[in-house]
Parts: C-alpha cells; sequence; structure tokens
C-alpha cells in the first residue's frame, strides 16, 4: 500500500505575509521516491513541514491518495501523522531524557494496547539494523550521528505509508551517511512507501527516482 | 438515600465527603489516562527538571502547611485551654475581675488577690450540696515553678485519683506535677515570690519532699508543686489553721478563728444541676463572686473566634493567591515544555495524550507538595504548641480534624482542574510556530 502525492497552488506565508514557499503543481506517483535540492534557506524544510501538515497559514490543496490534509481539523491532520506519516526533522527532535529504544518506540504510549508489542519489536530490530549502541540510559551524551540513526529509527516504526525525511544523512561521515541511505531507501523500496528526501548529498540524490530543485521557494 | 447517609458513623461521613471532594480530581486522571502509557515520559521529564520541580514542590508544602498550621494551633489553643479548665467546676474569690481570677487560679498566673476570710470560706464549705471546698494559696516557687496550697481532696480530684506515690501527710511534703521535672523522694527549698524576685533565702532551710506525683493533666499545674495550704501559711509565718491544741492537723475542717484566709476556693457540686444554685448563692454576698471558668473561657474564645472569622477570611484571600501563584507556576512550567509539546504533537500524538503527560507532571508536583504540606503543617504546629505550652503551661492538642483533609481535598482538586488551563493554552501553540522557535 502506498499514497500518490497531488499538491495544487500551494502556498505558505508568514506571519507577515511574507510568501515562504509558492508551489503551482506538483504531482509524485505512489512508491517513488523524490529527493529535493537547493539552496539553505530556499524552503525545503518548509516543503517538507507543509506536506505533513505543520505549516499554518497555508493554503491550495495537499492530497495524499484521496486525503486533502488542508480540509482535515487540526486533530485529524495530528491523526493522519500518527498513522501514515513518518518524519525524520533536519534536528532529530528526539527526547534527551529518553533512552534511544523508547525515543524509537515512543508512539506505544499512545498507541492501542495490541500495537504496542510490535511497534517495541519493530523499534529494537530497526536500531540494530542500523547499528545505534543500545546500553545508553538517555540519548543526551549520544553523537549526532547515533542521534540521526535514532530518528530515523523512530520513522520507520510505525511503518507508515510515507516517509518525509529532512537531511537525514547530514552529520554523517561518507561510510555511515551510505549505510543509513541504503537501510532508508532498502525499507521504503521493499514496502513501496513513498519517500520524499531533502539533501545535498549527492551520491544518495542520485539513488532517487526523481530530483526536484527549490530556489526562493519555487521548485525549477 | 439521605437516611442512609444520615446512618452512617460520623468519621465515615467525613471520610467519604473528602474522597468525594478528591472524585473530581481521580476522574478527570482515570479520563486522561485511559488506553495511554506515558509513564516513562513523565518520569523522565519530571527527573529531567528535578531542581525546579524541587522548589516548586517546597513553596507549594510551605504555603499549604503553614495555612493549615495557623488553624490547628487556634483550635489546639482553644481545646487545650478549655481542657486545662475542665477540673475547676465554679470558683469563688473576692469580687473583682473574672477573667483575672480565673488566669490566677487555672492557668496560675502570678497575681495579686484580695484573700477570703475563714468564716467566708466555712459559710461555702458547709453549704448544701457542696462536695469539695478547696481552698488556694500562692506566692512560693521551686526553680521558677509556682507552688500551691491546697487540700488533699483536690489533688486526688485533679489527678482523678491516679496519684503516683502517695498524698501528703505533713506539711514537708508535697505533690509534684508530672511536668515539674521532680521525682519522688526529691526535696525542694522554696523561694518567696516567683520568677525573677523570687527570694530563696526567705523560708530558711525549710525543706519540701516530694511524695507523690500527678498525671499530666494537661493545665500548667503540671507544672506546679502542690502542698498542704497550711504548709504555705507557715512559712510565712501566719496562723496554722486550726487551734493550738490541733496544731499538726492537716486539711479541713478550718478554724475561722486561725484561718489567714485565701485569695480563691475551688467548689465541686455533689450534682451537676446543684452548680447553678451555688454560684448565685455565693455571688449574692458582697465579698464574694462566683463564676464558671468553662463560661469566662467561652466569652474569650468567642472573642478569638471573632479574631479567627477575619483570619479565615485571611486565609481564603492567602489560598486564593497560593492558588493563583501555582497555576503561574504551571503556567510557566508548561512553558517550559513547549518544545516537547511542539514535537509530540509534530509525531501526531493526540490532544489527550499531550494533555495527559503535562497535566500528570502537574498534579504530581502539587500532589507532593500538598503531602509535603500536611507534613510541615503538623510541624509547624508542634513547634507552636511546644512555645505555647511553655509560654502558657497547658498542653496544646496537635491533630488533623476531617475539615482540614477537606480542605486540602478541596485544594488538590480545584488546582489540578484548573491546571488544564494553562496546558489548553499551550496547547493551542501550533506546533510549527515552536518548531522555527
Ligand atoms: N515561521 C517562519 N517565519 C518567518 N520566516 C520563516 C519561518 N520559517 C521559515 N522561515 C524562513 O523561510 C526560509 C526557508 O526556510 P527553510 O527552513 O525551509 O529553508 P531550507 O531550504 O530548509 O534551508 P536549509 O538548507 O538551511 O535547511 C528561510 O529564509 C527562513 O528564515
Ligand atoms: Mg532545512
Amino acid at each position: 500500500m502506498s499514497l500518490a502525492l497531488e499538491v495544487t497552488d500551494l502556498s505558505v506565508r508568514t506571519a507577515r505575509h511574507k510568501a515562504l514557499l509558492e508551489v503551482g503543481n506538483l504531482k509524485i506517483d505512489a512508491g517513488a521516491a523524490v529527493g529535493i535540492r537547493g539552496p539553505s534557506g530556499a524552503g525545503k524544510s518548509t516543503l517538507l513541514s507543509a506536506l505533513a501538515g505543520l505549516t499554518d497559514r497555508t493554503s491550495g490543496t495537499i492530497r495524499w491518495g484521496d486525503t486533502d490534509i488542508l480540509s482535515l481539523s487540526r486533530a485529524g491532520r495530528s491523526d493522519f501523522r500518527a498513522s501514515t506519516i513518518g518524519f525524520v526533522f533536519q534536528d532529530h527532535r528526539l527526547f534527551e531524557e529518553l533512552s534511544p529504544l523508547q525515543n524509537a518506540s515512543l508512539s506505544l504510549m499512545y498507541a492501542p494496547k495490541s500495537e504496542r508489542r510490535p511497534v517495541l519489536a519493530r523499534a529494537g530490530a530497526l536500531l540494530s539494523t542500523f547499528g545505534v549502541p543500545s546500553d545508553h540510559a538517555t540519548v543526551a551524551p549520544m553523537s549526532g550521528g547515533e542521534r540521526q540513526r535514532i530518528a530515523v529509527a523512530r520513522a520507520l516504526t510505525q511503518d507508515p505509508q510515507i516517509i518525509l525525511a529532512d537531511e537525514p544523512t547530514a552529520n554523517l561521515d561518507r561510510v555511515t551517511a551510505q549505510t543509513l541511505g541504503n537501510d532508508l531507501l532498502g525499507s521504503v523500496r521493499n514496502a513501496g512507501k513513498t519517500l520524499v528526501l531533502v539533501s545535498h548529498d549527492d551520491a544518495l540524490l542520485a539513488r532517487m527516482d526523481t530530483i526536484l530543485t527549490l530556489e526562493h521557494g519555487r521548485l525549477l | 438515600m439521605m437516611a442512609l447517609w444520615n446512618n452512617l458513623p460520623g468519621g465515615l461521613q467525613d471520610t467519604v465527603f473528602v474522597l468525594a471532594l478528591l472524585v473530581p480530581a481521580v476522574a478527570l486522571c482515570a479520563g486522561l489516562w485511559r488506553g495511554f502509557a506515558p509513564g516513562p515520559l513523565i518520569r523522565a521529564l519530571l527527573w529531567r527538571y528535578r531542581w525546579t520541580n524541587l522548589g516548586y514542590v517546597i513553596l507549594i508544602a510551605i504555603s499549604i502547611g503553614l495555612s493549615i498550621a495557623i488553624v490547628m494551633a487556634e483550635r489546639g489553643l482553644r481545646e487545650g485551654s478549655a481542657t486545662a479548665a475542665d477540673k475547676f467546676d465554679l470558683i469563688v474569690t473576692a469580687p473583682g475581675n473574672e477573667t483575672t481570677m480565673m488566669l490566677a487560679t487555672v492557668y496560675l498566673r502570678p497575681t495579686a488577690m484580695p484573700l477570703l476570710s475563714g468564716d467566708v470560706y466555712n459559710d461555702i464549705a458547709s453549704a448544701e450540696n457542696v462536695a469539695m471546698a478547696a481552698p488556694l494559696s500562692f506566692g512560693d516557687s521551686v526553680n521558677g515553678m509556682p507552688i500551691v496550697g491546697t487540700i488533699a481532696d483536690f489533688v486526688s480530684h485533679l489527678g482523678d485519683g491516679q496519684i503516683q506515690g502517695r498524698m501528703w501527710q505533713d506539711e514537708a511534703e508535697a505533690v509534684a506535677g508530672a511536668l515539674s521535672g521532680l521525682h519522688i523522694g526529691d526535696e525542694v527549698a522554696p523561694a518567696h515570690g516567683i520568677g525573677d524576685d523570687a527570694d530563696n533565702d526567705a523560708h530558711g532551710d525549710f525543706h519540701i519532699e516530694i511524695v507523690g506525683k500527678l498525671p499530666p493533666t494537661g493545665s500548667p499545674w503540671d507544672r506546679a508543686v502542690i502542698v498542704p495550704i497550711e504548709s504555705v501559711w507557715h512559712t510565712h509565718g501566719l496562723a496554722s489553721g486550726h487551734p493550738p491544741d490541733r496544731a499538726n492537723q492537716i486539711g479541713p475542717p478550718f478554724d475561722p478563728a486561725y484561718f489567714p484566709g485565701t485569695p480563691a476556693i475551688v467548689v465541686r457540686a455533689d450534682a451537676l444541676f446543684a452548680n447553678y444554685a451555688l454560684r448565685s448563692a455565693f455571688s449574692q454576698s458582697e465579698q464574694t463572686m462566683a463564676f464558671f471558668p468553662g463560661t469566662v473561657l467561652a466569652r474569650l474564645h468567642s472573642i478569638l473566634g471573632d479574631i479567627r472569622r477575619v483570619m479565615s477570611w485571611l486565609t481564603i484571600v492567602t489560598q486564593c493567591l497560593v492558588g493563583m501563584s501555582v497555576l503561574l507556576g504551571l503556567f510557566i512550567l508548561s512553558r517550559l515544555f513547549s518544545r516537547q509539546i511542539s514535537l509530540l504533537r509534530t509525531l501526531g500524538a493526540p490532544s489527550r495524550f499531550v494533555v495527559c503527560v503535562v497535566w500528570s507532571y502537574n498534579l504530581t508536583l502539587v500532589a507532593a507538595g500538598t503531602v509535603l504540606g500536611i507534613l510541615v503543617a503538623w510541624a509547624a504546629t508542634a513547634g507552636i504548641a511546644y512555645r505555647v505550652s511553655n509560654l502558657m503551661g497547658f498542653t496544646i492538642t496537635t491533630r488533623f480534624e476531617s475539615m482540614d483533609f477537606a480542605f486540602i481535598a478541596a485544594f488538590l482538586s480545584g488546582v489540578t482542574i484548573c491546571a488544564l488551563l494553562p496546558i489548553l493554552v499551550s496547547l493551542n501553540a501550533t506546533p510549527v510556530q515552536n518548531l522555527n522557535d
């Protein structure tokens, strides 16, 4: 199962009505892997946030499958994210005070009881696949690369149909970056997930089905 | 339903009432936690901000503790002073200020009092329905504790007949109060006067032996040395109360011709109803005045009660201020969480889960502060009771009443429900605004 994306007349503005992002039309096939690149400040993170329904002052339509997330209520968008989207943040966004496993399996705290076991098992399996040391009580002392991998594991734990990843290999050395890229692409392609990935890493971008370039808030 | 309620024992009713006050908080808690397992996250957040949390808990504990302590101490003062006056049914003195006379006799405050003659004493002692008429005599002291002269019957009455050791047999023997620090067999030399003016040498080398000890009565008499009234008269070079041929007699009857006078007589009637008749009988003479210490105390307490009403308004105002600062504190703590809140929302956690995490965090702090506050209240009241007991001589009770727990439960419920407000406000801060901070 995977979802296609169709964006029309998307516009995201600041509180002062300055346009951050203007996307007239964007289509991504179900199960495709799309790379996005562009200079710093171009609006790449803003685009990913918008696709997850995380931005305010947003107009147009963002249709994942049959669902226009902009027409959903705040709670509806939240549910949609929980069930369908895995998000990897540019700055990881982990709970410093929780362990790697607790971070990766965070959703079990609010998932139905029956899903708690599988979530925990998946999180554990992903962390060991990614080679994250499991002997830390909290993630606070862990390195940027280790955090990055925990963040990717967290995004994959719920087995979502869509993965939105913001520079997931930015803090890693070449070898680790390549391994993580392999793991991420592997689990996406195997399960036919739709992937939208922002990166400056040409090697990683080269493995995507399509590459889009964003500049000054517009797709070239 | 009402009948069922009325048939419950009082203690159970109070417990049910206190629990009922907690129901809203418990129901809210159950509703928020249903289906979620936020424990590890809440624990981790509590641990992460432990020092802030500790300071906050202590703040709540002190403010709750002190406001309960004030109520408890006032109640203890009222009950303690009443208990101290329990054994003094009716007091007869020369006319004067009842409060002053009561303070002098029941609470042993040193006071210069006019004397009643032997004839007056005999009239009272021989009146109908009088079971006991105990003359009192004050003035000397031992180690700063008053020596009180009276008759054996009154000592037995004070101790409910439970004297350790034995009653005195002659004027050189004494019964000591429970808190006097004296033991049976101790010998003490009386000093003339009491307090800073006491003169240790005025009575030569006259010594008193402690032969008995009273059980605790909760009154200033616990810190007194009680001797035969003849002993006090004798050491002051006065007549012994008895004719020369019976000069060594201890206790009544007294001979008016040799009676040096007494400032106060404690009267006990043989039946409760007779007390009122005796009071009016002894109040009619120009030489005497009779009063119930309980009535005088009640009058004092009603003044205290007026103060209490003012205080209870103050307490309510302080409580509102405490409640408001608690909420403000929760507001600030919730801001501390804005990153965590926005992250949870970004990941798609339901709003109820986010509210559950922050609310449970708050509840933990407020509940911990409240429990600690009960300890603070107890400790503060015990401290006040100790100081006041030393100062006033009577024992102040330190105990919680169901009203205290009702107050605590209401506070807890009120604050936890109001705590939803700052959380809902934080929740409305949109994820992405906070993410871009
Ligand atoms: N809430 C906001 N209010 C105002 N300006 C914003 C807001 N969020 C983002 N911006 C601006 O929008 C522009 C695009 O930001 P964005 O984070 O999308 O860039 P990016 O392409 O991800 O850059 P980088 O490669 O450095 O991560 C930036 O100039 C940023 O300052
Ligand atoms: Mg970015």
